[in-house]
């Protein structure tokens, strides 16, 4: 007869572990578990393009600091060890000391959080990550739909602005108060049908 | 030598063909294909709660129908071979010829639409369904999420209200137009009690 071994409790993995990981990249670590960030060619090709279109604004306003999918936050109350990697983020001038981008983690909430959806992306999923965000005080969040080519706008509930829009590919997006002055059609993040 | 025969092309499943499934129940129709329908424990249970919340209120005041998860519905402009099966679906009454239910088929548009999130639904096809519906004509969409608590009203881009709404389980839900006098905390959809 074999006898087998109990199995161990999995160990919780810390940020400091992601960090040094070979493929943390790949990650994002949510209740001490890696979890998989799945993004898809198409979904990377518009988050660049977002990034790029923010880069332009900010090439002659100066408003702060844009960060890609690589960029990770520590910035969750209710858990100091989550690890949250938006695909791209922005964070205004005058929040980071020095305005030097950190080395490892970012430990303030981001001031604008994207999330452009991937074929594999949970619904369930989403809905945890945008209510994370906001619980960080996150003041505003646009989920990118590429299949709708729609971008749902995410907002505080104490928002004057309401807590949610729908915009569709003729609409233009804005950076309301977070970027001020930012405008662009919606159908530029999604290029070609 | 074995010579394979090739591949046929897969033939497009039509309503009636689906309808005449043993199965059929488990199934949407969406170009001509099957997309199966997984909804988890978790996620019945809800969709069972509310639909004892609604059906108590619209079968005091005979507002109309309340169907369940395996009603179909016919109801898509872009693609009349398309059937979606909402969780939970109310059509008012004065609509359906004769006050009768459709043995079959509905190919009216319902009045709200409720979908009730299980953890293997994609963010994309949510998506793609909130949008059929809203371009179908119905006026009142509720995405429920059992992971965070938290219900989405969808509403057409006219409507006063706004396009989209998040509450929280601290919040009321009502029926807004479409079920008039209609309340109840978002709380109740999750809890036991």
């Amino acid at each position: 007869m074999t006898t087998f071994p109990p199995i161990a409790p999995v160990a919780r993995i810390t940020p400091e572990e992601l960090l040094a990981m070979p493929d943390s990249v790949d990650y994002e670590l949510v209740d001490g578990k890696l979890v998989e960030r799945n993004m898809g060619l198409k979904s990377s090709a518009i988050a660049m393009r977002i990034g790029q279109r923010l880069l332009n604004f900010l090439d002659t306003q100066k408003a702060g600091h844009v960060f890609g999918s690589e960029a990770a936050f520590r910035c969750f109350p209710d858990d100091a060890d989550k690890v949250r990697k938006p695909d791209v983020s922005f964070i205004r001038n005058g929040r980071l000391p020095g305005e030097r981008d950190p080395d490892g983690y970012g430990y303030i909430a981001p001031d604008l959080v994207v999330e452009v959806i991937s074929p594999n992306d949970k619904a369930d999923e989403v809905d945890e990550k945008i209510q994370e965000y906001l619980t960080a005080g996150v003041p505003l969040i646009w989920i990118v739909h590429p299949k709708t080519r729609i971008v749902q706008i995410h907002r505080p509930p104490t928002s004057p602005l309401g807590a949610s829009t729908r915009l569709t590919e003729s609409d233009t997006i804005t950076g309301e108060d977070v970027l001020t002055g930012f405008s662009c059609p919606v159908a530029a993040f999604f290029g070609l049908k | 030598m074995t010579i394979l025969s090739p591949i046929a092309p897969v033939a497009k499943i039509t309503p009636e063909d689906l309808l005449a499934m043993p199965d059929g129940v488990d199934y949407e129709l969406v170009d001509g294909k099957l997309v199966e329908r997984n909804m988890g424990y978790e996620s019945s249970v809800i969709a069972v709660r509310i639909i004892l919340l609604l059906g108590v209120f619209i079968k005091e005041r005979d507002l109309g129908h309340l169907a369940t998860t395996d009603a179909g519905f016919r109801c898509f402009k872009d693609d009349p071979g398309r059937v979606r099966k909402p969780d939970i679906s109310f059509v008012c009454k004065g609509r359906l010829p004769g006050e009768r239910d459709p043995k079959g088929y509905c190919l009216l548009v319902p009045d709200l639409v409720v979908e009730v999130i299980s953890p293997n639904d994609r963010a994309d096809e949510v998506e793609e369904k909130i949008r059929e519906y809203l371009s179908a004509g119905v006026p009142l969409i509720w995405i429920v999420h059992p992971n965070t608590r938290t219900v989405h009203i969808h509403r057409p881009s006219t409507s006063p209200l706004g396009v989209i709404t998040r509450l929280g389980e601290s919040d009321a839900i009502t029926g807004e137009d479409v079920l008039p006098g209609f309340s109840c905390s978002v709380a109740a959809f999750f809890d036991q009690n």
